[in-house]
C-alpha cells in the first residue's frame, strides 16, 4: 500500500477491478443502493484499483485500518468497464445540464511525502466526472448536478450485485 | 340429574410430558410456518412493517455524524430529515410503502421502492433538492427533479404506476 516512489499508472484496463467499501444497510434487495456512492464536491468517487493482474491491491486492503475502523464493512469489486462513460441530458425531460464524461484516475495517497495528506494508499483511485466538452486533465473535475449524479449512481449500482461482493458487510 | 364420578378405570388417561419426537416437531413446525406465512400475506401488516422500519431508520439517521459512512460524508441535515418525514406521511396516506429508507453518502436521505425488477428512488438532498427516479435492470433510469408538493404527488403516482407495471 506504500507508494515508495512508484509512479502513477494512468492507464486502466477495462477488466481491471475497482474496490468500494459499503455498509450492510446499503445492500437493498440484491444490489448496492446508490446512496452508498458519494461524489465529493472537489474530486471523484473514492475507490481502490486492483491494478493490472491484481498487482496493486486486494479487496481486503480497502478495509485496512490500524484501529479497526472498517471492521464489519463489506467490499464490492466492479470492472472499470462498468463505469457509465458518458451522461447526456434527456431533452424530452427538459434536462438542461451539460453532458458529462466519467473515467477512473489513479490518485495515490502518500502521507509520508504530502503534508496535506493523512492516508497512505498507493492503489487509491477516483472515478472522475468532467464536462464532456472539457479536456481530460486534473483540475477539470466538475461535480455533476444532483439529477445527473443520481442517474450515474443508479447506473453504476445496477451492475453491483451479489457476484460483485468480495467481502460481505455485516454492519 | 344424578351425577356420579366415573369409575377410576374409565377416567381419561391424560399424561402431560415434554416430548422430543421428530414427527411431532416436524408437524408442529409445518403448522407454525403456514400460520406465519398467512400472517405475512396480509398486505396491511406488511405495509405497516415497512413504514415502521422506515421511521426507525429515520430516527437512527438523526444521530449520524459527519463521516458516518467512512468516506467523510455529511450526515443528513434537518431539512432532509424533516422533508423525509413529510414524504413518509404522504406515502402512508397513499398506501405506498418504501422498501428501505437510508442515509445518503451524498448528504441527505434516500427512500427506495422495489417491486420485483421494478425499482424507484426518492432522494432528498441536504441542499434542498428532491430527485426521483424509476428504472429496471434492463432499462435506463428516468430521473427528474421534484419542486413542489404537487409535483411530489405526481412523482408518487408515477412511481406507483412504474412499480405495478
Amino acid at each position: 500500500m506504500y507508494p515508495r516512489g512508484r509512479p502513477i499508472v494512468p492507464d486502466f484496463e477495462p477488466a481491471e477491478l475497482l474496490f468500494l467499501r459499503y455498509g450492510a444497510e446499503h445492500w437493498v434487495e440484491g444490489q448496492l443502493h446508490q446512496t452508498a456512492v458519494k461524489f465529493p464536491s472537489k474530486s471523484g468517487v473514492s475507490v481502490n484499483r486492483s491494478g493490472p493482474s491484481g498487482a496493486l491491491s486486494e479487496p481486503e486492503d480497502v478495509l485496512f485500518d490500524e484501529h479497526g475502523k472498517y471492521n464489519g464493512l463489506g467490499v464490492v469489486g466492479f470492472a472499470v468497464s462498468a463505469i457509465p462513460p458518458r451522461l447526456d441530458p434527456d431533452h424530452d425531460l427538459k434536462e438542461t445540464w451539460p453532458s458529462f464524461v466519467f473515467f477512473p484516475r489513479h490518485v495515490p495517497l502518500d502521507a509520508e511525502n504530502d503534508p496535506n495528506e493523512t492516508e497512505i494508499n498507493y492503489a487509491h483511485s477516483e472515478i472522475w466526472s468532467q464536462r464532456a466538452d472539457s479536456p481530460r486533465m486534473p483540475g477539470q473535475y466538475k461535480e455533476p448536478s444532483p439529477t445527473a449524479k443520481l442517474r450515474f449512481r443508479i447506473q453504476l449500482c445496477k451492475i453491483i450485485r451479489q457476484e460483485q461482493i468480495c467481502v460481505k458487510a455485516v454492519r | 340429574m344424578p351425577i356420579c364420578e366415573p369409575p377410576p378405570d374409565m377416567r381419561p388417561n391424560l399424561i402431560f410430558e415434554t416430548v422430543n419426537h421428530e414427527a411431532i416437531a416436524t408437524a408442529y413446525e409445518g403448522i407454525r410456518k403456514a400460520l406465519e406465512a398467512q400472517l405475512l400475506q396480509s398486505a396491511y401488516l406488511m405495509q405497516e412493517s415497512y413504514f415502521e422500519d422506515a421511521l426507525k431508520r429515520l430516527a437512527t439517521a438523526r444521530s449520524l455524524r459527519r463521516g458516518w459512512d467512512t468516506y467523510d460524508s455529511e450526515a443528513p441535515n434537518e431539512y432532509a430529515l424533516s422533508k423525509s418525514e413529510v414524504i413518509l406521511q404522504f406515502l402512508r396516506r397513499e398506501n405506498l410503502a418504501p422498501k428501505r429508507l437510508l442515509p445518503s453518502a451524498e448528504g441527505g436521505v434516500g427512500i427506495s421502492f422495489v417491486e420485483g425488477d421494478n425499482r424507484a428512488e426518492l432522494e432528498i438532498f441536504n441542499s434542498g433538492e428532491v430527485v426521483a427516479a424509476t428504472y429496471t435492470s434492463q432499462s435506463e433510469p428516468v430521473v427528474w427533479e421534484i419542486g413542489t408538493d404537487q409535483s411530489l404527488a405526481v412523482a408518487i403516482a408515477r412511481i406507483r404506476v412504474h412499480l405495478a407495471s
